[in-house]
């Protein structure tokens, strides 16, 4: 692989001072907006500890903003760019009233807000395709196309004039934060909000003004970014995850912030001239997980803040089921739900087996995801990779190797439990610093995909993958798939029930609650990190393959960051640190958007309110239903029997 | 004895209904393509193609009392392959579809012909992607010309015609993009060329600046771009703010309309090839080109009259055989040839064994912010 890049490498040219200075400019132009939304990501993490995966949509909106009062009403550029400004702070200021609030308050895990968050991107997006159209807008132009000539460089005026204005909404945030006293008792609030509390510093405030302040610079940013290029409902998701990066290389601070951007924006353009563009943004993410785990080695313990309410489970959460006085009944169940289970696929019709099936598959994936994010508490955004890695190799393995189906299967938990051993130092990061190092991890993965054509055809993808056959039984037909799928789950399952209990378990969950003192307690935390995420990656490893062999056909776009977003919905809504919530999470993802088909257009808008409503008002997951009616049925039973047993 | 009355009026209503709905045969195909996501735009196109011709024909039919009906069920899969193989099994397992239209997206529709070739399902699709016609299924037919066929009559004309030797090639990196680029250097090839330079830009790119600089240390006089239409509008524009005079080359996605409202000033000159022309002198043409712009207040694009084409042709073989059914629609498209084509608005319409077409194309160059023909099929 890495011969692959050295050999692009040495395409390298020689830049005259004239092309130099070009680069300079369009990196300086591109890092601009990198900064201006890398901002709101920083703002948002020190303040209220949030990734906020909308900022790109904000930017979004502001670019639609700009466009509406400049290209369609013809208010002049700077009103427009002032306007649009102002109205996606606006929507900052919704957001946080409307849907947010509600989470903040109720002190659920981070990761809950996060998902709520991207619940909200998905509605802005389909909201502007509803408002705006799905086709890219082009500004009129501002300053007229004559390049301005420079020490022989052709440089744009538009370039000039955006980096200025960039520069400008940069330096007026900076004076707000150092002159004015609301800008000051934000940084407090930021710094230690019980010691500025103390002070008379309103956390409320510092939250409102947050949003607003995020929302700003994302409509500053997309106006200029929308003017340079163009207005598009799905510009928001890539500016975002380069500009994330760069709030990560500038230690969210609002000053390093600044130059990280701006440093993103410059490496990548030159590295392009000397290196295979197809590998463009491995390179800035390659340089990034570096910096992080060379320079940085930024170390926020993992484990929740003492202030957060213990939502998440342990064990076994409801008394019925772990009471051995319960024992008969728990059998019968058992047997009715076998029962069911084995009927349903004579029950349904094709396509509902279909999407059974489907998740079934995302469940094996999500419950290792489990592990890792459940059950160690490290957000990983790069699972959809590991997904990947045994999708391509159970298909090569049986299409050039003539592989049986049972070894292939094994060969792809082995090798994406090898590639996730061999990422395993990722793991001395943590919390948000470890999030944007496994998307890293994920887009270098999939970028592989894309350009080790030789390996995984590229972009065409790998079709005509054969269904499984073990020994005489061939699983084909939809229900013997389901079969297959559901006895391969239940081994799962055991195996994670092992690994979930006793000491193992126990040593897990320390390390989730509180690293510093698992340490103390003599658990050697990093060991239990890294089993869960070899584990965790063996299992989307597996999933992959049967992944593989039931759709026949993968290529690149199945294993994409948005999937790796997809898995981790399914955890959080699912419940966090449930074994079961990460099934019903898998099949709530699967499901909603194929149940939402009737409305249609307003589709992923209805599945993104969703997310936001569970989030509000079931901040355990949806496992909290289950467990709810557990202790229904649990209640019910003891009134009946008038059974008086100890309750724990 | 108002019960019987009530007896009397279901019967009635039930003999009148039956009545109808023997005499009438419903042909139900099913669109599936991005209504949402990234190629909304592009999905949006094929289903208006498809809902305009299915108007068409339902009005036609009602007036002259004729008995077929055309039912449409549209589903989006926001070109996540995924949703595209849901959608495509709920199409045939429960609404019970004739047809499919789709998918939009090479990848999509790649992950769905085993599906339609498991259900011999009929599937028109306007995907350029080579593969998608070689797994082996009689069900997949290629409304559009492939890779292959375009970009040797777009290789010939830069070569032969515009006197372009040293020709470089950039694409996005995508099932699309590979495909033409990989497409066109065969092409070069058969002329016993090589592109000056063959690279990649990664989707959704903003700033090219770094791609521009390295075309520039090449003796390029033309380039063939072909990938994201956002993508390559703004490699048009940046090249012509660094002053670069370089002949643009284009596939079908460059002679979409949009392609000249998003790069401006920076389109002219641009040569591109499509089966299909909006200002060609052909009445079949010209008329549903101004029949889709009354309905949907846009300019139609091939991959709207590729559509419009496969539901005509749908209707024609059920109106042929006089009764509907996926084998009647799959065989019909089967049969057609060279000398029994189907006649429509891309022209003289049939498959090879594969399922790939034949069209010829035009050429076209973009002179003062319109496309006007410079070369006309098979010349």
């Amino acid at each position: 692989m890495f011969i692959l890049l050295l050999n692009s490498a040495v395409k390298g040219v020689i830049l005259s001072m004239e092309v130099t200075i070009q680069l300079l400019i369009s990196g300086l132009a591109i890092g601009t907006v990198y900064s201006l939304i890398a901002l709101g990501f920083s703002m948002m993490i020190r303040s209220v500890n949030l990734i906020n995966f909308a900022q790109g949509d904000l930017a979004m909106i502001g670019g639609f903003l700009g466009f509406t009062f400049y290209g369609i009403i013809g208010l002049p550029f700077f009103i427009s760019f002032l306007l649009a400004i102002v109205l996606t702070g606006g929507v900052g200021l919704l957001m946080e009233r409307f849907a947010l609030r509600r989470i903040l308050r109720s002190r659920s895990p981070v990761i809950n807000l996060t998902i709520a968050v991207l619940g909200l991107a998905f509605v802005f997006r389909t909201g502007a395709i509803l408002i705006w159209g799905a086709d890219p807008r082009a500004y009129p132009s501002i300053v007229g196309d004559d390049p301005l000539i420079f020490l022989g460089a052709r440089i744009h005026p538009l370039n000039l004039l955006l980096m200025g204005l960039g520069l400008l909404a940069m330096i007026t945030l900076h004076l707000f934060f150092q002159k004015t006293l609301t800008g000051i008792s934000w940084r407090a609030g930021s710094l230690n909000p019980e010691v500025a509390r103390l002070m008379g510093v309103s956390v409320n405030r510092t939250m409102v003004l947050t949003f607003a302040l995020s929302g700003m610079v994302g409509g500053a940013a997309g106006v200029l970014v929308a003017a340079l290029y163009f207005a598009v409902f799905n510009m928001g998701l890539p500016i975002a995850i380069k500009a994330f990066a760069a709030a990560a290389l500038g230690g969210f601070g609002i000053v390093g912030t600044m130059l990280g951007g701006l440093a993103i924006g410059i490496i990548e353009t030159f590295s392009v001239v000397y290196i295979n563009p197809g590998y463009r943004d491995a390179i800035s993410f390659g340089i990034l997980i570096l910096l992080l785990l060379l320079i940085y080695k930024p170390a926020v313990p993992a484990g929740r803040d003492i202030r957060e309410k213990l939502r998440a489970v342990r064990g076994s959460s409801s008394y019925f089921l772990s009471n051995p006085n319960f024992k008969k009944q728990r059998i019968v169940l058992l047997i009715l739900a076998t029962i069911f289970w084995f009927l349903l696929p004579q029950r349904t019709d094709l396509y509902s087996l279909h999407l059974l099936n489907m998740g079934l598959i995302y469940s094996i994936g999500a419950l290792g995801l489990q592990l890792i994010n459940g059950y160690t508490g490290q957000i990983s955004l790069g699972h959809a990779a590991f997904f990947g890695i045994g999708a391509y190799t159970s298909a090569i393995l049986t299409m050039n190797f003539g592989f049986p189906f049972l070894l292939a299967i094994l060969g792809s938990i082995i090798v994406a439990g090898l590639v996730a051993a061999l990422l395993t130092p990722i793991l001395r990061l943590s919390g948000f610093f470890l999030a944007m190092g496994t998307l890293a991890l994920g887009q270098i993965i999939y970028l592989f995909m894309i350009n080790w054509v030789n390996i995984t055809r590229g972009p065409y993808g790998i079709y005509g993958i054969p269904t499984p056959e073990i020994g005489p039984f061939n699983f084909f037909e939809f229900d013997s798939y389901f079969y297959l799928l559901t006895v391969t789950i239940i081994i799962q399952l055991l195996i994670f029930s092992r690994l979930t209990s006793f000491k193992m378990g126990r040593s897990l969950l320390a390390t989730r609650e509180n690293e510093r003192a698992a340490a103390a307690c003599g658990i050697d935390t990093f060991k239990y990190k890294a089993i869960a995420f070899i584990v965790g990656c063996g299992s989307a490893g597996l999933a992959g393959a049967f992944y593989a062999h039931y759709q026949s056909y993968i290529s690149p776009d199945s294993f994409t960051v948005l999937i790796s977003i997809n898995y981790l919905i399914m955890v959080v809504i699912g419940g966090l640190g449930s074994i079961p919530g990460a099934i019903i999470g898998a099949y709530a993802v699967v499901l909603l958007p194929e149940f939402l088909r009737f409305i249609a257009d307003y589709r992923m808008i209805v599945f993104g309110g969703l997310l936001v409503v569970f989030m509000m008002f079931l901040p355990g997951g949806l496992a909290q239903i289950g467990r709810e009616f557990l202790r229904f049925l649990e209640r019910y039973v003891v009134k009946n029997k008038a059974f008086k047993g100890d309750r724990r | 004895m108002k019960l019987k009355m009530l007896g009397f009026i279901l019967i009635a209503l039930m003999l009148v209904a039956s009545s109808a709905s023997a005499a009438e045969i419903v042909i139900k195909i099913g669109v599936v393509g991005p209504l949402t996501g990234d190629f909304a735009s592009g999905g949006h196109q094929q289903l208006y193609g498809a809902q305009l011709a299915a108007e068409e024909i339902n009005a036609a039919e009602a007036e002259a009392n004729g008995n077929i009906r055309i039912e449409l069920i549209r589903e989006d899969d926001a070109s996540i392959v995924d949703q595209s193989v849901s959608a495509t099994i709920r199409l045939i397992t429960r609404e019970n579809i004739h047809a499919l239209l789709g998918a939009f997206n090479s990848p999509a529709t790649l992950a769905i012909v085993p599906v339609t070739a498991r259900y011999r399902v009929p599937q028109y699709t306007v995907g350029v992607g080579t593969a998608i016609t070689q797994q082996n299924s009689d069900y997949i037919f290629r409304m559009a010309p492939a890779a292959p066929l375009f970009t040797r009559e777009l290789a010939d004309f830069a070569v032969n015609e515009m006197e372009h030797r040293q020709i470089a090639i950039a694409y996005t990196q995508d099932e699309y993009g590979e495909t033409c680029a990989n497409a066109f250097k065969t092409a070069l090839a058969e002329m016993g060329l090589e592109p000056v330079m063959m690279e990649p830009w990664t989707l959704g790119t903003r700033d090219y600046t770094g791609l521009l600089t390295r075309i520039r240390q090449t003796p390029a006089t033309a380039i063939y771009l072909t990938g994201a239409i956002a993508d390559y509008a703004l490699i048009v524009r940046q090249m012509r703010q660094f002053g670069m005079d370089i002949q643009v080359l284009g596939d079908m996605g460059m002679a979409d309309p949009r392609y000249i409202e998003l790069a401006g000033s920076a389109a002219e000159g641009t040569v591109v090839v499509e089966p299909f022309n909006v200002d060609a002198d052909i009445p079949v043409v010209t008329e549903f080109v101004n029949a889709f712009s009354d309905a949907f207040n846009l300019q139609a694009t091939s991959w709207a009259a590729e559509m419009y084409d496969a539901v005509y042709l749908i209707y024609q073989a059920v109106k042929e055989a006089g009764d509907v059914s996926r084998e009647i629609i799959a065989e019909y498209t089967r049969n057609l040839n060279e000398d029994q084509p189907f006649e429509g608005v891309m022209g003289r319409i049939f498959f090879d064994d594969t399922g790939e077409p034949t069209y010829e194309m035009y050429k076209v160059q973009v002179i003062d912010g319109k496309k006007v023909i410079v070369g006309f099929p098979g010349e």
